[in-house]
């Protein structure tokens, strides 16, 4: 297993650079205090809109508020958001998916339509209006997100299941006396399980766009939480000005983020598909 | 646009008829081709200019003004907003003003200390100052063509009494009148009285407003339905008055289009049409001014204006102005229904970093309730400086030596307001106060301050009547609609009652001065900074000038 993974590194530069990135963003939540001096929320008004320079590598805010800082500790804000409802939403997603796939009935096409209902809505719009009604704070923001993509896990698993339950195993299963809880829990889920794997590292990408995008339209998080749409957002006033740093860092943040996790993903699409093995 | 589509056509026929030694060698067209070539491209190139002259004088009489919002209504019984006391500076004539000087740096302002006819010719004060007589201009007439005259104005009256809204406000709040068949009176065509209960030194100066336009009542009459018997509806879209301008297209959250009233009574304005686009973010704004595509933009952040200062081809406006931007604290409710604590969040404010990093310096501490460029102003009793110590100190006394959590509430899209809430996040932490910073929609924090539901808000206004009495009954006096900080002081509500009714011009000096020094140790308010007006312009855009409201006076304004 090790040597195949190594293999797959070594033939794939791509997974190389999304685990890297990921270990720097890793290293930024846990190291946050140790990597910078300054506190991501304290203003310096006398130190508003400085350049980079050495006392301020990417420069300051316009409340004089340490950019760096704020871009690292955004680290944790914007992953605990995403994969706190990525995590939820595939713990409730599969599940559920799992249940109305095995089970066919009118239960199984009620939920499925309240999942239409919620994906004909555009996800971002759906988003704003929930977190406008839930009120604008983290925990809320990934509630909404965890809510907006149980479907997604749901219906993956579903389809998944829905080809695995006719197969011969799982009638042998049954045969063999197995309850349905075991034949879904013990015999189907570890086989419908991969693609909703993949799509953890998908969602996870999706969900720090659509958190960055929530806090820049201000329906996200609220000023002064170190967010990285939140500070695109602040800084954007400024570019006319010649004030460049304010945006761009922040969001180099998000596009290393969003790429790991979306080089991750094919990372593991690639390692879990056994048509893949050869070019392994 | 069309003036350099039409330049570059004549430069192209120019450069077709000239036998030019660059174009001989690459060209295969015979001498004949290029005349016929070069004689339609001058023709077309020539019908193209012709009406170049039309449109730069139409260049010049028609003003584009950017500015953040377009008024939420036309109706001047709409409560007074930035956007809407534009409208009525430029559209409902008074029936009196100030008039006007010229101030060091060239811009018009009002003379406080005297006050001329506009609609009304002349005027009669009673020496007990309690009824005052207007004598109308004759042949004055509105954009519709329709005569002011008596009739007019005792409908305007009418209306402004039964819609209960800024005119009878006024009347009943300033004035204290109370049956409206006893104050208006018709003389004769031309002439209207208006006797109150109580003399009153504001007598004459009210009428300045813009709140109390007179409407063109012959137009609006021709609009009203008996579910709308004051036109309420129509003029929430619609204007008729006798002032300088009408509104001949009006598209909230788009646009405004002003056209210039040929029968104006002053002579009809020089910029023929003013179009007022809405765009909310001001950094659009600006580059909507550097790029020429706008004439004037409206209210702008100092960060902005001290670019565009130095940039060539734009002007840039700063007067003293009379707005106030103020924190409002909820002094009914726990826990700034405490004295301490009100006066220990004031310790708290870092002013001078405020002023540098937001303001610029383009701005000045706010050391009175009461503008500093109207009459009994005193900046004696401000006594707040950064003191966290003092702070600390003052909450301890309060009950609160580790602080208390609080909100404080600030408008979507103000980016002032949000630079100056996290500074004051932070500093307010340092006397253990900690902080939560609420961005709501306008709409949403006027009605949620209003009904007394956010401890801590801003607020920025003015008082558009230059008089001390006036301003503190506005904010002050417990029993104003719009003391939305809810202090109270019963000394404070007795000397601005006797200040609206007194005519003793030195004692209610005396008196204000006190109201300005319960005030100041009363704290009802974190007192932050005068900002003053700034307005920035194409060079070519002369005649500026300023006037309490605050908004443009389009008619004063011209294009070189």
């Amino acid at each position: 297993m090790r040597a195949t993974f190594t293999r797959y590194l070594s033939r794939h530069p791509g997974a190389v650079i999304g685990l890297v990135l990921l270990a720097l963003q890793i290293i930024a939540i846990l190291f946050a205090p140790w990597l910078t001096s300054y506190s991501p929320v304290e203003a310096d008004p006398l130190a508003s809109l400085e350049p980079p320079s050495l006392a301020h590598w990417f420069g300051t805010d316009v409340s004089g508020m340490d950019i760096y800082a704020r871009v690292i500790y955004a680290t944790r804000i914007n992953l605990l958001i995403s994969l706190t409802a990525v995590a939820v939403a595939f713990v409730i997603g599969v599940p559920v998916g799992l249940l109305i796939g095995f089970y066919r009935g009118w239960l199984s096409s009620l939920v499925m339509r309240m999942f239409d209902f919620i994906q004909s809505f555009p996800i971002f719009v759906l988003g704003m209006a929930l977190v406008s009604v839930m009120g604008q704070e983290i925990w809320n923001v990934s509630i909404v997100l965890a809510v907006l993509f149980i479907p997604m896990f749901a219906r993956v698993i579903r389809a998944e299941v829905l080809s695995l339950r006719e197969r011969p195993f799982v009638a042998a299963a049954r045969c063999s006396g197995a309850t349905d809880f075991s034949i879904m829990f013990r015999h189907i889920l570890p086989n419908a399980l991969t693609p909703a794997i993949v799509q953890i590292s998908i969602s996870v990408g999706l969900a720090i766009l659509l958190t960055a995008g929530l806090s820049f339209v201000g329906a996200g998080v609220r000023m002064p939480t170190p967010e990285w749409g939140l500070m695109v957002s602040s800084g954007a006033q400024q570019m006319i000005l010649g004030v460049w740093w304010v945006s761009l860092f922040p969001g180099l943040a998000i596009v290393i983020a969003v790429l790991s996790f979306a080089l991750i993903g094919d990372m593991a699409k690639d390692l879990s598909d056994p048509t893949m093995r050869d070019r392994r | 646009m069309l003036g350099t589509v039409s330049t570059g056509l004549l430069d192209l026929g120019r450069r077709v008829l000239a036998p030019s030694r660059d174009m001989a060698p690459a060209s295969r067209l015979t001498l004949s081709g290029r005349l016929a070539g070069g004689v339609g491209a001058g023709l077309l190139a020539a019908l193209l200019a012709a009406p170049l002259p039309a449109q730069a004088q139409d260049a010049k009489t028609t003003l584009v003004v950017a500015a953040p919002r377009t008024p939420e209504s036309l109706d001047q019984e709409y409560p007074p907003t930035e956007a809407g006391h534009e409208v009525r500076r430029n559209v409902n004539e008074r029936l009196l003003g100030y008039a006007q000087k010229k101030g060091e740096d060239g811009i018009l302002y009002e003379d406080f200390t005297t006050i001329v006819g506009v609609l009304a010719e002349s005027y009669e004060l009673s020496p007990d100052k309690k009824s005052i007589t207007f004598k109308l201009r004759k042949g004055v007439k509105s954009y519709n063509g329709n005569e002011l005259n008596a009739d007019t104005v005792m409908w305007s009256f009418e209306r402004g009494w039964n819609m209960k809204s800024n005119f009878h406000w006024y009347m009943t709040q300033i004035f204290k009148i109370e049956d409206p068949k006893v104050a208006f009176t018709k003389v004769d065509d031309y002439t209207v009285t208006v006797a109150i209960p109580n003399p009153s030194p504001l007598l004459d100066r009210i009428w300045i407003n813009s709140d109390l336009g007179i409407l063109d009542a012959t137009e609006v009459k021709k609009h009203l339905t008996p579910e709308d018997p004051w036109g309420a509806r129509w003029l929430s879209t619609n204007t008729a008055s006798f002032g300088p301008y009408q509104i001949t297209k009006y598209t909230p959250g788009q646009e405004v289009v002003y056209d210039a009233n040929p029968n104006y009574w002053r002579g009809p304005a020089k910029l023929k049409r003013v179009i007022l686009r809405e765009m909310p973010t001001s950094a659009n704004r600006v580059a909507a001014l550097q790029a020429g595509s706008v004439d004037v933009a409206e209210y702008l952040l100092p960060r902005e204006l001290a670019l565009l200062s130095k940039m060539p081809g734009v002007t840039v406006y700063k007067v003293f102005g009379n707005f106030i931007h103020r924190v409002e604290m909820n002094n009914a409710k726990p826990p700034f229904d405490n004295l301490k604590v009100r006066q220990a969040v004031n310790y708290l404010v870092p002013r001078e970093e405020i002023l540098k990093s937001v303001y610029f310096n383009t701005a000045r501490f706010t050391k009175s309730p009461i503008s500093e460029i109207y009459p009994a102003f005193t900046d004696e009793y401000f006594f707040f400086n950064n003191d966290p110590a003092k702070a600390k100190e003052l909450l301890k006394e309060a009950g609160f030596p580790d602080g208390f959590k609080t909100q404080v509430a600030y408008r979507t899209g103000d980016q002032i307001e949000e630079e100056i809430a996290v500074i004051l996040k932070s500093a307010f932490a340092k006397g253990g106060i900690d902080v939560e910073l609420l961005k709501l929609p306008a709409s949403t924090l006027v009605e949620r301050y209003t009904k007394g539901e956010v401890p801590m808000y801003f607020f920025r206004d003015m008082a558009i009547v230059p008089d001390a009495a006036y301003v503190a009954n506005l904010w002050l006096n417990s029993a104003s609609a719009i003391n939305y900080s809810k202090f109270k002081s019963g000394e404070v509500d007795a000397l601005i009652n006797a200040g609206l009714t007194s005519t003793d011009e030195a004692k209610r000096l005396v008196d204000m001065k006190r109201v300005q020094q319960i005030t100041m140790e009363g704290a009802p308010w974190v007192f932050l900074m005068n900002p003053g007006y700034q307005l920035a312009t194409r060079a070519n855009v002369k005649g500026y000038s300023w006037y309490t409201p605050n908004g443009n006076a389009f008619y004063d304004m011209y294009k070189e």
